[in-house]
């Protein structure tokens, strides 16, 4: 069986401890972007959504099936996202959340897929800010 | 921390029993002599210790005590028992046929094998976990010098059919080894009746000290040769030198002997109490299914996968509760357990599984306050969980938009 190295860091046992930003938006609605990184197959997969006001991110969520370095990197990236504008949290990278949460090398791969599914809903944001506008015109 | 731990992950090591670190501690202090010296009574009164727990550890597994020869333990057993094997026969053949969900002790020998010029067989299991004697039939050709299959997993707990395969690898003439680390001690074991010509056990597995293993060498019918892999001194008639680990064999021989006096009634408790962890699990959640097979397992294994939680996760939100899970999220290769995949389980549900081993010191409250942590966690896991949410947007037809 394969064994579990060493002991999580206590950063990110409190994030799994208390997931604050754990939950869903609703993904019609035209304010909310939705990203997705990850395989069930692999063991992590990795939902971010966010609710953006005038370019500001009003709201950050996730939800995540995955290793407590999943959660906790999805955790802390929705975090960091909510109240910034999107090119703000655009610039929240792996690197950043993985020092954050004292991630082992080996649970790199956490970070990296609460970065891609903050961009993904970065982008998933925009394009349906821009299709409204078209819209509205 | 908060609160009292709780260990269940006894398929990968127990707590030494008092009785049998009892019976150790002289032979740390006064009676520290080497079982190799034969001019003073220090060495002689370590020989008859080891003489004694070999008679006693011979008692559990129905062979004769000259038959037991003491190692560091099961690894090292296991490759006595291939490498001894295959270096002493290569002459008659260089094929050897074992199992996919062996432990990784056979399995990594076995790749060191091909290696070194040998082929190997691994041969399939069915959704159990169990290996088909037929298969081994027909897996066994005109060069094949060795079978080695375990007797019980250590991660589902299934039992491979061994007397019929000891039956059957004994009428084409070949050698049997089997790793019985997580059997011998938990259930009954006959190395004449299971046809077994080799076999590896250690101590840790059965609430004696690490670092002591044996592996059984059959002296009749057939007597098994096999080359040795550790020179220097000649101990063990040759077969494995070093000074041996006195302490560590008098507690091996103490295990045994409380094996041998407990293990009906203990079986029968743990697994009841196997069984009630099932049942308040089960009873509390949906979609939790059992790795392994019902019947035909370990009395103290109970493999679960909990659909839409990772195994990881869950075990670390299990607050105090020792496990052990098939999912793999620290691994490089990030691959899951080698067994549920052989067994033909998906790697989303090998993530999703969970090993609970039960033990002589666990309680029925233990039990029952574990059943309360792992229906409390994996509720709240399952709250945060996408797939989750999928599948219940799936189940009351709602259309699952572009989230599906």
């Amino acid at each position: 069986m394969p064994a579990i190295s060493g002991e999580p860091s206590k950063r990110v046992l409190e994030h799994c401890a208390s997931t604050r930003h754990a939950g869903g938006l609703d993904p019609r609605d035209p304010a909310v972007g939705t990203g997705m990184a990850g395989s069930a197959a692999q063991g992590d997969l990795v939902r971010i959504q966010l609710h953006v006001e005038g370019g500001e991110i009003q709201a950050a969520r996730f939800k995540a099936f995955g290793c407590s370095g999943s959660i906790a990197s999805a955790n802390l990236a929705c975090e960091w996202a909510e109240g910034k504008t999107l090119s703000e949290a655009e610039r929240i990278g792996q690197a950043d959340l993985a020092s954050a949460l004292d991630l082992p090398l080996s649970k790199k791969h956490c970070s990296v897929l609460a970065q891609e599914a903050l961009r993904q809903a970065i982008r998933d944001s925009r394009d349906k800010a821009a299709s409204s506008s078209k819209e509205q015109r | 921390m908060t609160g009292k731990r709780i260990y269940m992950d006894h398929h990968s090591t127990t707590p030494v029993d008092p009785e049998v670190l009892e019976s150790m501690l002289p032979y740390f202090t006064e009676d520290f002599g080497n079982a190799a010296s034969r001019s003073h009574s220090f060495g002689w009164r370590a020989s008859e210790a080891v003489e004694c727990a070999r008679e006693r550890i011979a008692s559990l597994i129905q062979s004769t005590p000259q038959e037991i020869l003491f190692t560091s333990g099961a690894t090292e057993s296991d490759n006595l028992a291939i490498f001894g094997v295959a270096e002493f026969h290569s002459g008659k053949g260089k094929h050897v046929l074992t199992c996919r969900t062996e432990h990784p002790a056979v399995l990594d020998c076995c790749s060191q094998l091909a290696k070194r010029g040998f082929e190997v067989t691994y041969l399939p299991v069915d959704s159990t976990g169990r290996v088909s004697p037929d298969d081994v039939r027909e897996g066994i050709r005109s060069d094949t010098i060795l079978v080695s299959l375990m007797a019980a997993n250590n991660e589902v707990g299934t039992l491979h059919p061994v007397a019929e395969i000891g039956k059957i690898v004994k009428e084409r003439g070949v050698l049997f080894h089997c790793d019985a680390s997580q059997a011998v001690g938990k259930i009954p074991i006959n190395v004449e009746e299971m046809g077994i010509d080799l076999m590896a056990f250690t101590a840790h597995k059965l609430y004696g000290p690490k670092g002591i293993g044996a592996l059984y060498v059959r002296k009749k019918a057939p007597r098994v040769r096999l080359a040795a892999q550790i020179f220097g001194g000649g101990h063990e008639r040759g077969m494995r030198s070093g000074t041996l680990n006195v302490p560590g064999i008098v507690g091996f021989g103490s295990a045994c002997e409380i094996a041998r006096r407990v293990m009906p009634e203990e079986a029968s408790r743990l697994a009841a109490l196997r069984d009630r962890l099932h049942e308040r699990i089960a009873q509390d959640l949906e979609a939790v299914e059992l790795n392994g097979h019902a019947k035909l397992r370990l009395p103290h294994n109970l493999n679960l996968s909990f659909a839409y939680v990772e195994g990881e996760a869950l075990m670390l939100a299990m607050e105090g509760v020792a496990l052990s899970s098939g999912s793999a999220c620290t691994s490089a290769s990030n691959e899951p357990s080698h067994v549920l995949k052989a067994m033909g389980v998906s790697d989303e549900k090998a993530h999703t599984s969970l090993r609970f081993g039960l033990g002589r010191f666990n309680t029925r409250e233990e039990v029952d306050q574990v059943a309360t942590q792992v229906v409390e966690s994996v509720k709240r896991l399952r709250e945060i969980s996408p797939l989750y949410e999928m599948a219940q947007r799936e189940t009351r037809g709602i259309h699952a938009g572009n989230l599906g």
